[in-house]
């Protein structure tokens, strides 16, 4: 079981900084997907045939 | 005269008349160290210890000079083609080149690093094994700067991007060629640091023209 | 249409099949991460015990040692893709590559970062020239610098293929660099030498810290077939764009 020891604050830095690197590459990598995703769609309108089979 | 001495020639020529050549080099060299005292004082104890290891890093930093033009004009100007044509390996041409350029940086700093290290108090016991250390370890920082060269070829500003790409690589070499003569300015045995330099070299000249001439290959598909 | 299934690496190479298997991938993929994670961390913190020396401490290692596993996993992968960029010429190797980079360098300053967090109570500094450390720390540079040589490169096939060098030079290099350092350090030790790893890990500690390693590992899958795909729609767009432009001689 935890014991809110003497380095308490060291173990929830440790945890907290791992969290905003890794929840920063996940958020990241998610919304240029969903951006590159917008911008394929958009760009998929203007061809009528729905865009042929990638080359 | 074979296509390979002559490029090596004129890549020598070259780099005397645009004053690229050795003067040059050892100049940065040498203002390299005077400005080390400025920045951490006159003590010379504290300088005598740390030259070593200072003299190690201003080789690396002066060899990185130049790099990044180093197969660029030629490539610009079509003299690789044109050498190629001569039926000679590309893997030869790029360690012509990297050869004249370890002639001009590496050879005469690697001369006059004694000179420098009396300036910085180096223990007397040590100049031979500095000027030893370099000899045999600056051929390889010129072998991995030839790769950085040969993969930043097409960039009009390369230079920076192959400082970063290279100097990771030098670790090992750096480790060496520093440890070897802080051990013999202590007075003990660097047979273990040369062997590990020479073998750094060695390893350096196998892995640096092939990949040089795979990425310059790639690079003109 | 769904009854393709790629029966060779080869088709996968083929963009749509390859976002069919991913999307097909990834929902399962995710659900285990998950899972993984809340197992892993409920280990962590309650089943784990606190280590007779370091305390509560040692906690830490749970999400430390996993990056530093995960940190050469992904140069490992990098390699096998140069490979296939440079031997194969399999079209997916550069977007796997490219996708895969940006994540090694994120789990190696993860692993930079809570070692230096765990550092300050163990040694007393926030950083401490030890050799492991120091090699991780040269390891991010690596992946530094072939994000770096990504971005300078225009032409992406051009770009692959250099980085594909570049990161195999890398491979032959990381191994002395490793040696290197290690014999600089002993060298230079200092006095007191912190040693974690070796056969004296309890089993206790081990099971959390194997779910915490292949909770890291399905992230970084997940996160590896999010940016190929990424990539792969970017690549669409610019197909798309040109076709738009009228330039001659493309296909969408």
């Amino acid at each position: 079981m935890i014991d809110p020891g003497a380095h308490a604050g060291f173990i929830l830095a440790a945890y907290a900084a791992t969290a905003i690197i890794l929840g920063g590459v996940i958020l990241a990598s998610w919304l240029s997907l969903r951006a590159a995703r917008a911008r394929l769609q958009r760009l998929e309108a203007l061809f009528p045939d729905g865009g042929k089979r990638p080359s | 005269m074979n296509a390979w001495t002559a490029l090596l020639l004129r890549d020598l020529r070259l780099a005397r008349r645009v004053g690229a050549g050795a003067e040059l080099g050892l100049v940065f060299f040498l203002i390299l160290v005077s400005l080390l005292p400025f920045a951490i004082g006159a003590d010379q104890r504290f300088i005598s210890r740390i030259a070593p290891a200072f003299l190690w890093l201003s080789a690396l930093l002066a060899t990185l000079l130049g790099l990044d033009r180093l197969l660029q004009a030629d490539e610009e100007e079509g003299v690789l083609d044109q050498f190629l044509l001569s039926g000679t390996p590309l893997e030869l041409i790029v360690l012509a080149k990297a050869l004249a350029h370890w002639l001009v940086t590496g050879l005469p700093l690697s001369l006059a690093a004694p000179l420098l290290g009396l300036m910085l108090a180096i223990e007397p016991q040590a100049m031979a094994p500095l000027a030893l250390s370099l000899l045999i370890g600056t051929p390889a920082l010129t072998l991995i700067g030839l790769i950085g060269a040969a993969l930043t070829v097409s960039l009009k500003r390369g230079g920076l991007l192959l400082s970063v790409l290279v100097l990771p690589l030098t670790v090992p070499t750096l480790i060496f060629g520093a440890t070897l003569v802080k051990e013999a300015a202590l007075g003990r045995p660097y047979t273990t640091p040369m062997m590990l330099l020479g073998g750094m070299t060695l390893l350096m000249l196998v892995i640096a023209p092939v990949s040089a001439a795979a990425a310059l290959r790639h690079a003109r598909q | 249409m769904n009854d393709a299934r790629p029966t060779s690496w080869l088709q996968l190479a083929n963009p749509a099949v390859f976002n069919r298997w991913a999307d097909r991938l990834l929902g399962p993929l995710v659900i285990v991460t998950l899972g993984l994670f809340a197992y892993g961390l409920y280990g962590t913190f309650f089943l784990s015990p606190a280590d007779y020396q370091q305390g509560d401490t040692v906690r830490i290692m749970y999400i430390h040692v996993p990056a530093a596993w995960l940190a050469l996993f992904v140069y490992a992968g990098m390699v096998f893709s140069a490979l296939g960029t440079l031997v194969f010429r399999h079209p997916m190797a550069d977007v796997a590559q490219k996708a895969a980079a940006p994540l090694g360098a994120a789990f190696t300053l993860v692993c930079l970062i809570t070692g230096s967090i765990w550092g300050k109570p163990t040694w007393g500094t926030w950083w401490q020239w030890d050799a492991r450390m120091t090699s991780v720390l040269v390891l991010l540079l690596i992946y530094l610098g072939i994000m770096a040589l990504w971005r300078a490169v225009d032409d992406p096939l051009r770009a692959a293929r250099a980085v594909a060098i570049l990161t195999l030079v890398g491979a032959v290099n990381l191994p002395i660099i490793k040696f290197s350092v290690d014999w600089w350090y002993t060298l230079h030790q200092p006095a007191s030498v912190f040693r974690l790893d070796g056969p004296t890990i309890h089993p206790s500690m081990l099971k959390p810290l194997l779910i915490m390693a292949l909770g890291y590992l399905g992230l970084y899958l997940v996160l590896l077939l999010v940016r190929m795909k990424t990539e792969l729609t970017l690549r669409r767009i610019d197909r798309l764009q040109r076709l738009a432009a009228g330039i001659p001689g493309e296909r969408a």
